[in-house]
């Protein structure tokens, strides 16, 4: 038994709430994480990667189920085979396109003239950042409507194809104004989502201006080169604080007073050791190939000619590239993000936690397949809500 | 027994405290201040939606209701709950959910084997004789191109085509002895590649590559038609053109059903099973077709043998183990195979004159005598 802060919550009824609160706990472990992480993968890879659904969906639950919102878990309800059929759903329509495109594009770069391979590129890029934004969006709304606390569900209302629409005009306006147009599309899509995502009934609502950050973008931009990309960490820390302060829900407001040195705490000993691991795993690769120049004196350097024919190099890159990262990115980022956040969550003014009205609304019945299958991942529990 | 729990009730946020009882067949629950909360929940339709924490906390649910939840903080009435419904550890949100995934699953691997079993084997056999020859030879030169920029790459020495004329025309008179004794009625083109890599190659719309470090290799114009035969063997059953074909299907299919980070490796590495898998019965193809080729041309056969054997000695190969990621069978096993059906009868491949032009056609050879 772990948790004692949160003995006293289970008293029937509550005192007046005070103005300022941290209402929510995280009580996740880095080492249980990991080591979920580890069987998933190696179920993973045993499955051909039809475990992959499963996989995400128990990693979803530990996530959610750590969080405590008001000294009441999260609940995640979502399913393996809801994710599985989704997936399903959106092979039949991605196969044939996927036919279409390969078959297409071999045709064109073969016999073609160069108008009709770069016109053939240009639809294919659209058609595929719409996909793109139209599967973020549709990834969100699953999550959030397999998101319950006190049994009332999350939701994400609004229309998946106009966030697809949305998304690929901004990123054409960002490519015309030569990225200026980023932090624009920054606001608007953040938010179109958090305008639209309910606590049952309740509507988050999300006062958010572009003036308000571009000039912090843009000094981001300028010195992410001289400092190594670590002004994107101050900047990310500014974009929370100032997301979070311009989110409310109904009366309520929120702040997360991150600092740039938070998130430098976070994300420079992973990247020290992931480049110290990156040359590990170079020298362990070419090593055996040196040790053998230096034994036999000859210089020639032999390339294995397929890699996966050499069982050394099969093996470290088999543990360098597919076992270890993902479990040192959730150990060392995930957990420690979750903590982070739950540790400087403020919500402020007077909460009834017992007013929060299911919305009728049927839950999304679908998974977020298409999501799943073009690969982008969606964010972690509240930390998305918000 | 009776024990308190909380009661959420699926409606609103609110936290009802409760007595909770367990019967035989029943979960009782009555709210303690909120009398109007009678509910008797069937123990075969429990399920639960936060199994046991490390805190001792519990969360039941009722099958088909996703929203209504029981919590427990009890352990002794979680353990008897657990005695009473062996199942419920692993019973999911819906009933029967199991059985119908297996169903799906099955259809699912079916399907997937037969989309992987028409990319790898219908495909490429159906398409290949349809591909409009302008195409072929297009993806042929394209082939061409790519293979001698990757050799000039791998051998860190641009690499240029052997353009000698009389050397061509001793190869063109070779070539159109090769081909006369087939029925093969497409185009036919040789390049020699100024490389040091000992190998020669076919690529789509009857293109042969031929590396100056196999013709220093062979020892005689006889080993050398050998390797000819076999390439327009490649040619004649159109392997370059499936194996293309196959490639294409092969990756896009499962990259789209392996997708995602590190299966990526997964799926590389299946693909490279399967395709090799054909790739080695196609070499056994085009071995018999060498063979049949150079009995019709009356050449000598006995270079096919003498050539994998030297080609086992001196090029190292991959061991037993790794046989399965070869895209050529053994040379030991390919000179078994076919040392039966070889003969001395028949005559040169070409006049010693000729071998001598092909020799020189990328300038003066300097092989070292072995």
């Amino acid at each position: 038994m772990t948790d004692q802060p949160n003995a006293g919550t289970m008293a029937p009824d509550e005192t007046p709430a005070p103005p300022v609160q941290h209402p929510l706990e995280y009580s996740g472990e880095a080492k249980a994480l990991g080591w979920l992480v580890f069987k998933n993968t190696i179920l993973t890879i045993i499955t051909l990667g039809f475990y992959r659904f499963w996989a995400k969906t128990r990693v979803r639950k530990y996530i959610w189920n750590s969080q405590s919102l008001f000294g009441e878990r999260l609940e995640y309800t979502g399913t393996g085979k809801e994710l599985f059929l989704g997936f399903l759903i959106v092979l039949a329509v991605l196969v044939p396109l996927g036919i279409v495109v390969n078959v297409g594009n071999f045709y064109l770069q073969t016999t073609g003239s160069t108008i009709a391979i770069v016109s053939f590129q240009i639809t294919y890029y659209i058609l595929f950042f719409y996909l793109f934004g139209y599967a973020v969006f549709r990834a969100r709304r699953y999550q959030l409507s397999r998101t319950q606390w006190r049994s009332i569900r999350f939701a994400q209302a609004g229309n998946a194809k106009f966030y697809g629409l949305q998304f690929l005009g901004l990123v054409l306006l960002s490519i015309v104004t030569l990225g200026l147009a980023i932090p624009y599309m920054i606001v608007r899509l953040q938010k179109y989502q958090v305008s639209n995502t309910h606590l049952g009934q309740e509507n988050f609502n999300l006062d958010a201006r572009t003036m308000d950050i571009f000039w912090k973008w843009l000094l981001c931009v300028i010195l992410a080169y001289f400092t190594l990309g670590i002004s994107v960490l101050w900047f990310m820390a500014f974009m929370v604080r100032y997301m979070a302060s311009k989110t409310s829900l109904g009366a309520i407001k929120f702040a997360v007073p991150v600092k740039f040195i938070d998130y430098a705490k976070i994300y420079i000993p992973y990247s020290l050791l992931m480049i110290i691991l990156s040359v590990l795993f170079v020298f362990l690769i070419l090593g055996p190939t040196v040790f053998q120049i230096l034994l036999s004196g000859d210089l020639k350097f032999d390339f294995p000619e397929n890699p996966i024919g050499n069982p050394w190099i099969a093996l470290v890159g088999f543990v360098g590239i597919i076992i270890l990262p993902p479990i040192i990115a959730v150990m060392m980022i995930t957990h420690r993000l979750l903590g982070l956040f739950a540790s400087k969550l403020e919500m402020h003014g007077e909460i009834d936690l017992d007013a929060f009205v299911q919305n009728a609304q049927e839950a999304s019945k679908r998974g977020e397949g298409l999501a799943d299958a073009l690969d982008v991942g969606g964010g972690a529990g509240i930390e998305v809500g918000l | 027994m009776a024990t308190q729990g909380w009661y959420f009730d699926g409606q609103t946020s609110a936290r009802h405290a409760v007595t909770i009882s367990l019967l035989p067949d029943r979960l009782d629950i009555h709210g303690i201040d909120t009398p109007d909360i009678k509910l008797a929940w069937p123990l075969k339709q429990l399920w639960w939606a936060q199994s046991p924490n490390a805190d001792g906390k519990a969360r039941l649910a009722l099958q088909g209701d996703n929203a209504a939840r029981l919590e427990l903080e009890d352990p002794a009435l979680i353990a008897a709950i657990r005695g009473s419904c062996p199942d419920i550890d692993k019973a999911g949100k819906d009933k029967g959910g199991r059985r119908k995934l297996v169903i799906i699953l099955a259809t699912t691997f079916v399907s997937v084997g037969l989309a992987i079993f028409a990319a790898a084997a219908i495909l490429p056999n159906l398409l290949a004789p349809m591909m409009p020859a302008s195409i072929s030879q297009a993806m042929g030169k394209a082939a061409v191109e790519q293979v001698i920029d990757l050799v000039g790459a791998l051998e860190k020495n641009p690499v240029k085509r052997c353009t000698a004329k009389s050397g061509h025309a001793a190869m063109t008179r070779f070539r159109d002895r090769l081909a006369a004794a087939t029925d093969y009625s497409g185009p036919l083109k040789i390049t020699v590649v100024n490389a040091k890599m000992i190998n020669a190659l076919a690529a789509p719309g009857g293109r042969l590559v031929v590396f100056k470090g196999f013709i220093e290799f062979a020892n005689n114009p006889e080993e050398f038609a050998a390797v000819m035969a076999h390439e327009l063997g490649h040619v004649i059953h159109r392997h370059p053109t499936k194996s293309m074909i196959r490639h294409i299907g092969l990756t896009g299919t499962l990259d789209l059903l392996l997708a995602g980070g590190g299966q990526g490796l997964l799926g590389t590495a299946t693909g490279l099973m399967l395709r090799t898998a054909y790739s080695r019965d196609a070499e056994r193809e085009a071995d018999d077709a060498a063979l049949h080729i150079l009995k019709s041309a009356n050449i000598k056969t006995t270079g096919l043998i003498s050539v994998f054997r030297r080609f086992s000695k001196e090029l190292p190969g991959l061991p037993d183990s790794l046989k399965l990621f070869s895209t050529h069978p053994l040379s030991t096993e390919r000179a078994a195979r076919l040392s039966k059906q070889v003969s001395e009868s028949g005559t040169a491949a070409m006049p010693p004159a000729d071998w001598k032009l092909i020799q020189e056609m990328c300038g003066p050879t300097k092989k070292e005598p072995k």
